[in-house]
């Protein structure tokens, strides 16, 4: 029942959600002309949307990100395009689709899952208020990564990785400090073609992490990898869309107190 | 005519989604903030009951029949890049099988356009579509027609400069493409 409730419409307004309410109540009374009916199928209808706003945890979607992006616009924003045969991390192979006279392409189905999988737990770590870090060490995209930062409301470190910011973050800032609660890195690499840092180190400091893997890049450390091109600009464009959009999802949705 | 009365009445500033969007829009600009919406009109989008949508337009004050300036614009231009979240999702593999990289071939001297989208000095940052940009040497002969947003014309060497060096098990990648300028097909500055 839940599940059906939040594939026809998990997203509700709080003025649309009065009007359905009040629909569904006009609907049943031309049914039926009981006035003792209205009482308890008011009670009925506010007990499933109570249901709904206490737990989104039982949704499988419920702030809709799977309507965020079609497997058309991943093909557009070039994600399915790989390195080449001879960089290939062999932790990679499940996620290639083919090799097209050497170039590596990825399954873009595969990808799309994985996707809607890790915008899915971004917003429900924004509904939260949880701190999100935006992670990427390519000269390229870093105005890109801040800008999307920015938009969405959290942070975003699109420099050199200073070595002790997790696993000594009290010396490097002199004082306790509260660590993300979900780092997106849009490059798993940094210039030197080597992991980045902060996969190990957010690892170290169990802090979920979402990462881009390219077909050169090992998805091992990752808790939700979503394989894919990570060098065109109009990929990691799409990449920080998508994610600030998920987090603006989350955010725009009041929680309520359940503890 | 649904659409366009939802989206009316959310600039109206009656969701809490759109409340946010609106302090964003001075940041990203009206362009990101349409796209935004539109994607959110169509998500919380059930069928509405012609009673509500009188409600919505008695509230919003919008006429029904006639639409006349902005509305007639919007209206016009919000069906032109609607898109159709209704129609089923191409797959994958058809879309990869009719695109233009299936159609490329071995790239190895293959001809074509590409845009420059940065230029640093003599250096031309050129992308024609694939994963990587290539970078060519501005020519001497018509130098100022290669600015940035030029149209110019590539022959293909590599779609990506990859070896092995002597000794590795893998190879190093240059992460840049391979071609040689052929000529230009289009500048900014000249009709």
């Amino acid at each position: 029942m839940e599940y059906e409730a939040a594939v026809k419409g998990p997203l509700k307004l709080k003025g649309t959600a009065n009007k359905d309410i009040q629909k569904k109540l006009k609907k049943k009374n031309k049914e039926k002309n009981a006035a003792s009916l209205k009482v308890d199928q008011l009670a009925d209808i506010k007990e499933s949307e109570l249901k709904e706003i206490s737990d989104p945890l039982k949704f499988p979607d419920y702030f809709g990100v799977r309507k965020l992006f079609r497997i058309k616009d991943l093909f557009d924003a070039r994600i399915h395009y790989g390195h080449k045969d001879g960089t290939l991390d062999p932790n990679m192979k499940p996620y290639i689709f083919g090799s097209r006279l050497g170039h590596l392409i990825f399954d873009l189905d595969k990808t799309a899952e994985m996707l809607q999988d890790a915008l899915n737990f971004t917003a429900h770590i924004a509904y939260r208020g949880g701190i999100i870090l935006f992670v990427s060490h390519c000269p390229q995209h870093t105005l890109t990564v801040e800008n999307a930062a920015k938009q969405a409301g959290e942070y975003a470190h699109a420099r050199e990785w200073d070595f002790h910011i997790f696993t000594n973050s009290e010396k490097v800032y002199n004082g306790v400090t509260r660590l993300p609660d979900l780092v997106i890195l849009l490059s798993t690499l940094n210039p030197q073609m080597q992991e980045h840092t902060a996969v190990k180190d957010a690892a170290k400091m169990c802090i979920p992490t979402i990462g881009i893997v390219d077909s050169n890049s090992n998805p091992n450390l990752i808790t939700y990898p979503i394989p894919g091109n990570d060098d065109s600009p109009a990929a990691v464009q799409l990449y920080c869309n998508l994610f600030r959009d998920a987090i603006l999802l989350g955010k725009s949705k009041k929680p309520v107190e359940v503890y | 005519m649904e659409i366009i009365l939802r989206q009316t009445t959310f600039s109206a500033g009656r969701s809490p989604i759109f409340r946010c969007f609106r302090n964003i829009s001075d940041i990203v600009g009206s362009q990101t903030n349409k796209q935004i919406s539109r994607s959110y009109s169509d998500v919380s989008g059930q069928p509405k009951s012609k009673s509500e949508i009188d409600n919505n337009k008695s509230v919003s004050g919008v006429e029904n029949k006639t639409m006349s300036g902005f509305g007639k614009a919007f209206e016009k231009f919000s069906l032109l890049t609607r898109k159709p979240l209704d129609e089923p999702d191409i797959k994958f593999a058809t879309l990869l099988r009719h695109s233009k990289f299936m159609q490329l071939g071995d790239p190895q001297g293959k001809v074509v356009e590409g845009k420059i989208i940065r230029v640093v000095g003599n250096d031309l940052y050129i992308d024609f579509g694939g994963k990587f940009e290539c970078v060519c040497q501005k020519p001497l002969k018509n130098e100022r027609d290669y600015v940035r947003g030029s149209r110019v014309r590539l022959r293909l060497q590599r779609l990506e400069l990859s070896t092995k060096f002597l000794g590795a098990t893998k190879e190093i990648t240059l992460r840049e493409a391979d071609a040689l300028l052929v000529g230009i097909v289009r500048t900014p500055f000249r009709t």
